[in-house]
């Protein structure tokens, strides 16, 4: 980020002796400032406020700004918000090993195997055409495709690879990790598209004229050098999934649960400190698991 | 963009918004008698709601009639209740269910209305005044539209027992929910709330997962299928809740459930496609599916019916000219035109008598009395509903509202239901 | 690395497996915007119209939807040449109904817009909309490649000449 004259004070701008004097050590955190500003806006403020919020107390005629517990006594005390959370992480587990597996494959496919920079583009483009269209439209466009009467159960039938539909297919668990590894996918080949695009291309003419097979380029050069990538799309496939509420209560026809349904369905009868409790835990989870992940893996070569 | 099929519930997207176009171009206003008549041309009244009754050609007609503009703007219930509660200011007139008012209205974002003002109050359907239908009815549970009717005075959030001259909302739509079922797929009669648990539909029932109504059909069942007798179904006990839900759970466990559903096109989409042959539905989207050309039947239940109703109510913030216009507004809405066209997509007007008024005598007939169609029962949008010679299920108006089981409703237990709920989703 | 060989081919039917899967939805909802005027949002289809389409267009529509859809599109015109930051700002801020339904004042987005549709909407039109976005993309795409051959060509032909 480069904020040169905006960011400072006009009235040090003006003189040049004081801007000389005054600013080298100050300048950084000018520069930083306008970041700092808009994350503390729309950032931090937003969160303190659902901190606050959650050790409130609900009332009939509106939240009491009290400090109680119970709120965070009442996540804990119940069998529903471990279950929820199993059920949650491991979509994002089976999400995120699946969209890894098929992001790295497609970013590998794209960034070696394709010749020339033209058609790199263009099977680039190709692959994020889809995700400009809205993600509910997405979504649903799977509910006439896998139903009972849908396109793949008339055209088994009508194979004869089975006589009667298959029910797995919609309203399952099966159909929310489909409708997750096809709606953010690509969030998975981005970033590791671009890591793998700046491996100096050297390197690798260097393992194969020292004799490794191609296999063993991929896991000692090609891996290790796209770590950063795959760390960037781990973080936002995870998150993703993590936060997710509509595509669980979509897909599974309601009858699974997630955080976020969870977190939803008391918000929808006002219970908003323990929403907000909810909220806050979740948020701590999610933050734990970018911290390990970040732990793993330096990113900031990538950036 | 013109209403096609005019039965959907909520299936009316043009509703949202953008009355704008069609509006301004009608400048046909007739002197309206009141010394605001000029001014009041420029008032703009933002209206939101489910959706239910936020329909374009009412917004398009008010302007005709009124001069001034309605907005229109579409939610589910779920965000209905939030806006109205954090966002008091977006909006002039509240289109909200009676359950949501019982959460809404204590938490002081709508002011009570002066029934002196509302020209029709004394025709209202009696079970808005005192619960009963007709004088020997019995009051339905839940939270029934006349206990959270009235409060107690102009400045009061409180509400009152008896009728007092300030309404927190006046009733505009209700209708009975039950059992929908597919005639072709289930195979034998159904007559009870309890057919929906029956094993023989193993993977093809589904209920609604907006959980304050939800809880109410499971406990239809629960009380049909014998397990449990409640005091109340619309403010349950913690142990009532209990088994209720326990019931529900091993239900799905079992596989009974194909899906829930929680928007009206769900209910319709999983119909229609034959994902499911039975659940709770209301009678509008039993029509919609009908209109797809799928057989579909609003059965009545030897339990009764699952009842809910809505009304308009105004925003705390309206005042002056503004205030005004609501007024005026809704007296225009409880003067007929509105009540008709309700009726026609199958829900009932809170005010029969101007209602009948604007309606053909074979169709008041049809859609009141329960009587054979003389003629073609056509949507207000001037679609085939029914062919001459259909009898509307459930029959007349008396023997649908007057065997309402239970309203939909808020619990005192509230908190504890949805976490219960919440235990049924996730097992 | 090595472009021939079974690895390679391999590879590259892996990759048309993937771009397979991205659009075999995308043409289910194709084939349903064509629905007829009585058809719901799943098969069986109830006859062939482009019913739907017209639909869309009409200006009577929820908040002008044609309007709305001008304004994303031309957001969509800039994103190529930023895809990969765009896309993601693009693509979630979209979705950002959720979000937009508790903080939106009294008028109606894109985003609640098709939120609202649905919930609200037991017609295709929803449908007609998504193959309409699709088709848009692809005729971006196309013309942004072509752009980029052509200024090569002049490019290369400067370097010649």
């Amino acid at each position: 980020m480069s904020l040169p004259a905006a960011a400072v004070p006009s009235g040090a701008a003006a003189t040049a002796p004081a801007r000389g004097r005054v600013l080298p050590s100050a300048m950084p955190y000018l520069q930083a400032l306008p970041l700092w500003l808009v994350m503390g806006v729309f950032l931090l403020i937003p969160i303190a406020t659902i901190v606050m919020v959650s050790f409130w107390e609900d009332q009939e005629t509106g939240l009491a700004p009290t400090f109680i517990l119970d709120n965070y006594r009442d996540v804990f005390a119940t069998q529903v918000t471990f279950t929820t959370y199993l059920s949650t992480l491991r979509y994002a587990a089976i999400v995120w090993v699946s969209t890894l597996a098929i992001g790295f494959t497609v970013a590998y496919v794209l960034a070696f195997h394709i010749r020339s920079t033209l058609w790199q583009m263009v099977l680039f483009q190709v692959c994020a055409v889809p995700f400009l269209t809205s993600n509910v439209i997405r979504m649903i466009s799977w509910i006439p495709f896998l139903g009972r009467n849908g396109l793949l159960n008339s055209t088994l039938i009508g194979l004869h690879i089975t006589d009667h539909p298959l029910e797995f297919l919609l309203f399952s668990p099966f159909a929310v990790v489909l409708t997750f590894v096809h709606l953010y996918a690509l969030f998975m080949v981005v970033p590791i598209f671009n890591t793998m695009m700046r491996i100096d291309r050297s390197l690798i003419e260097a393992a194969l004229d020292a004799g490794a097979r191609p296999i063993e380029v991929l896991r000692h050069v090609i891996i290790p050098l796209s770590l950063p990538g795959i760390a960037i799309g781990t973080i936002f496939v995870v998150t993703l999934v993590m936060g997710d509420f509509v595509t669980v209560q979509m897909m599974s026809g309601g009858q699974s649960a997630s955080v976020g349904l969870l977190i939803k369905n008391e918000i929808s009868l006002l219970q908003y400190p323990e929403a907000a409790a909810h909220a806050v835990i979740l948020l701590l989870t999610v933050l734990m698991m970018v911290w390990a992940i970040l732990r793993v893996v330096d990113i900031r070569k990538e950036l | 963009m013109t209403i096609e099929t005019g039965v959907t519930r909520r299936g009316l997207l043009k509703t949202a918004a953008a009355v704008g176009g069609a509006a301004i171009g009608s400048g046909a206003i007739t002197g309206f008698p009141t010394i605001w008549a000029q001014n009041i041309k420029n008032v703009t009244l933002r209206q939101f709601g489910t959706g239910v009754s936020d329909v374009n050609a009412i917004a398009v007609k008010c302007k005709e009639d009124l001069g001034f503009t309605l907005n229109l703007t579409a939610l589910d219930s779920d965000a209905v209740t939030q806006r109205a509660i954090t966002q008091p200011n977006s909006y002039d007139i509240a289109d909200i269910e009676y359950w949501i008012c019982k959460k809404v209205f204590p938490r002081s974002v709508l002011q009570p209305m002066d029934t002196t003002k509302l020209k029709y109050f004394d025709k209202l359907v009696p079970l808005f005044i005192t619960g009963k239908l007709t004088p020997e009815s019995v009051i339905a549970q839940g939270t029934a539209p006349h206990t959270v009717g009235f409060v107690e005075g102009k400045e009061s959030t409180k509400f009152s027992k008896t009728p007092t001259e300030w309404l927190t909302m006046v009733p505009t739509i209700y209708n009975a929910d039950t059992l929908g079922i597919r005639p072709d797929l289930v195979g034998r009669p159904i007559t009870q709330w309890k057919d929906l648990a029956d094993p023989a539909f193993k993977g093809k029932a589904s209920i609604l997962n907006i959980p304050s109504i939800g809880i109410m059909d499971a406990a239809m069942v629960c009380e049909s299928l014998g397990i449990i007798k409640y005091a109340d179904k619309g403010n349950m006990t913690k142990a009532e809740i209990d088994t209720t839900i326990k019931t529900m759970i091993d239900l799905k466990k079992q596989g009974q459930f194909r899906a829930f559903w929680k928007t009206f096109d769900e209910s319709v989409n999983l119909m229609v496609s034959g994902e499911v042959i039975i659940q709770s539905m209301c009678s509008p989207a039993i029509a919609a599916v009908r209109s797809k050309g799928v057989p579909c039947v609003y059965q009545p239940l030897k339990e009764g019916y699952r009842s809910w109703g809505g009304g308009l109510g105004l925003a705390k913030h309206l005042k002056g000219i503004e205030l005004e216009a609501a007024y005026e507004y809704i007296n225009w809405y409880m003067s007929g035109w509105v009540g008709a066209y309700l009726n026609r997509q199958g829900y009932y007007s809170a005010v029969l008598e101007t209602a009948k008024a604007h309606m053909e005598p074979y169709e008041w007939a049809f859609w009141m009395e329960g009587k054979p169609a003389e003629k073609d029962i056509m949507s207000p949008e001037g679609k085939l509903m029914e062919k001459a010679g259909a009898v509307r299920d459930g029959g007349s108006f008396y023997e649908r509202m007057g065997h309402v089981a239970c309203w939909n409703a808020v619990m005192d237990e509230d908190k504890y239901m949805i976490q219960k709920w919440n235990e049924f989703i996730a097992a | 690395m090595e472009k021939s060989g079974p690895r390679h081919w391999l590879l590259l039917i892996l990759f048309a497996l993937f771009v397979i899967f991205l659009y075999g939805p995308t043409l289910t909802i194709f084939i349903l915007s064509f629905q007829g005027p009585d058809g719901g949002l799943t098969f069986p289809m109830r006859g062939v119209s482009i019913y739907w389409f017209q639909n869309l267009f009409e200006p009577q529509m929820v908040g002008d939807f044609g309007g709305s859809l001008e304004r994303s599109l031309s957001l969509a015109l800039i994103a190529p040449s930023l895809v990969g930051v765009a896309l993601f700002g693009f693509s979630l801020s979209y979705d950002e109904f959720s979000r937009t339904i508790m903080a939106a004042g009294s008028d109606n987005t894109l985003p609640l817009e098709v939120f609202a549709m649905t919930t609200n909407v037991t017609t295709p039109v929803l449908y007609a909309l998504g193959s309409m976005t699709t088709l848009f993309s692809f005729a971006v795409v196309i013309t942004v490649t072509l752009t980029v051959l052509a200024m090569r060509r002049k490019r290369g032909a400067k370097l010649a000449g």
